[in-house]
């Protein structure tokens, strides 16, 4: 999977521990957007999903 | 070790959705993030170091209370003005908690019963076992009083939030006072809140829990805002918190990004088919179990422990 990999090389990239090390704008960027685009997925697909079925899900604790 | 020195196998990428899963269905069951049982047990299962775990689980944290706000959006739950205040609070919280992670991060190790073991490894082993023997007690001991009240052996005023102390904390006359009308509540002091931010944004920072279990209660018992309110309000709380705890980690290089995506797939579903069943246990069961689970949790950080120091 090469989107698997281009995560996993950007986390490859995050090594404080090299000489000069500054964490990559891409990696940073993904770290925030990447659970925030997935969070708004699931919340507003189960919004769409109550409204389609007209069914109340579970509430998704936290 | 960072993010980058870890190196994920692929091949357990299955194995770590299952375990989203797992935690995800448990924390949607018993109404809680999940974050102190997840790190132990991301450092216990899969070996990932504390301070990456911390920053990883935040990560997955932070999707799953943006997918947990949306949806209290929509039943009017969140106090945004009381949440935005708590912020600033919460920030300086999670900010603090990181840079102690790092301190220990770069602490070195110690000799403990003739072994070599890291202090970060130790003092964070040590500090989540404490957290989950007082959740865990706590929960059973309040769990096995609303069991007694129910079956008519407590008086129910057991319960009750104690109104006078409430009223004693909104006495405070600390200036800057503010009003949360959203909240029900006419004035209270802004050190009160922010006070209540930092310590929850601490313990985010620092053991990459969210802090509801504390930040939840605190808005009852403290400030006396209603339940479902203080329910949204932590919840959009948390989703800040949690990314700024991410972005806070992320320039330390702990999140480690393959597993927070698989953790994510894992909690978001496993907490919609744990939310679903707790409506069929009851309330006061469910906190039992929910205490029991915790001190599953100690156990193993203490089994893992006691292994490095007998094998090394």
């Amino acid at each position: 999977m090469s989107w698997m990999d281009w995560l996993a090389r950007l986390g490859m990239d995050a090594d404080p521990s090299k000489p000069g090390f500054q964490p990559q704008t891409s990696y940073l960027v993904t770290c925030l957007v990447m659970p925030i685009a997935i969070g708004l997925l699931v919340g507003v697909g189960l919004r769409v999903i109550e409204k389609i079925f007209n069914v109340e899900l579970g509430k998704g604790g936290h | 070790m960072s993010a980058g020195e870890f190196s994920f196998n692929l091949a357990n990428m299955p194995w770590m959705i299952v375990f989203g899963l797992i935690v995800g269905a448990l924390g949607g069951f018993f109404g809680v993030g999940g974050g102190f049982l997840m790190v132990p047990m991301l450092n216990v299962v899969f070996g990932l170091p504390y301070n990456v775990a911390v920053g990883s689980d935040l990560g997955q944290m932070c999707g799953m209370s943006t997918a947990a706000t949306v949806r209290h959006m929509r039943f009017g739950n969140i106090d945004f003005k009381l949440a935005t205040l708590m912020i600033v609070g919460t920030a300086t919280g999670v900010e603090a908690g990181a840079r102690i992670l790092e301190v220990l991060k770069h602490a070195g190790s110690i000799m403990v019963a003739g072994k070599n073991i890291d202090l970060m490894t130790l003092i964070m082993s040590g500090v989540y076992a404490a957290l989950l023997i007082f959740l865990g007690q706590a929960m059973i001991r309040e769990s096995m009083r609303t069991l007694r009240r129910e079956a008519g052996q407590v008086e129910m005023s057991s319960e009750v939030p104690a109104s006078g102390y409430v009223l004693k904390i909104r006495g405070l006359k600390l200036w800057p006072m503010v009003s949360l009308p959203a909240s029900g509540i006419e004035s209270i002091s802004l050190w009160v809140i922010l006070g209540i931010g930092f310590a929850t944004g601490l313990l985010s920072g620092m053991l990459g829990v969210g802090g509801g279990f504390i930040r939840m209660p605190a808005l009852v018992y403290i400030m006396g805002c209603p339940t479902v309110v203080a329910v949204g309000t932590d919840l959009f709380e948390i989703m800040f918190s949690a990314a700024f705890g991410v972005a806070t980690h992320g320039f330390k290089g702990n999140v480690h990004l393959v597993v927070v995506l698989a953790l994510l797939i894992g909690t978001t579903v496993g907490a919609q088919i744990g939310a679903s069943y707790t409506r069929r246990a009851g309330g006061p069961r469910v906190r039992f179990g929910f205490g029991a689970l915790a001190f599953v949790g100690v156990l193993m950080v203490v089994v893992k422990l006691a292994l490095k120091l007998t094998m090394g």
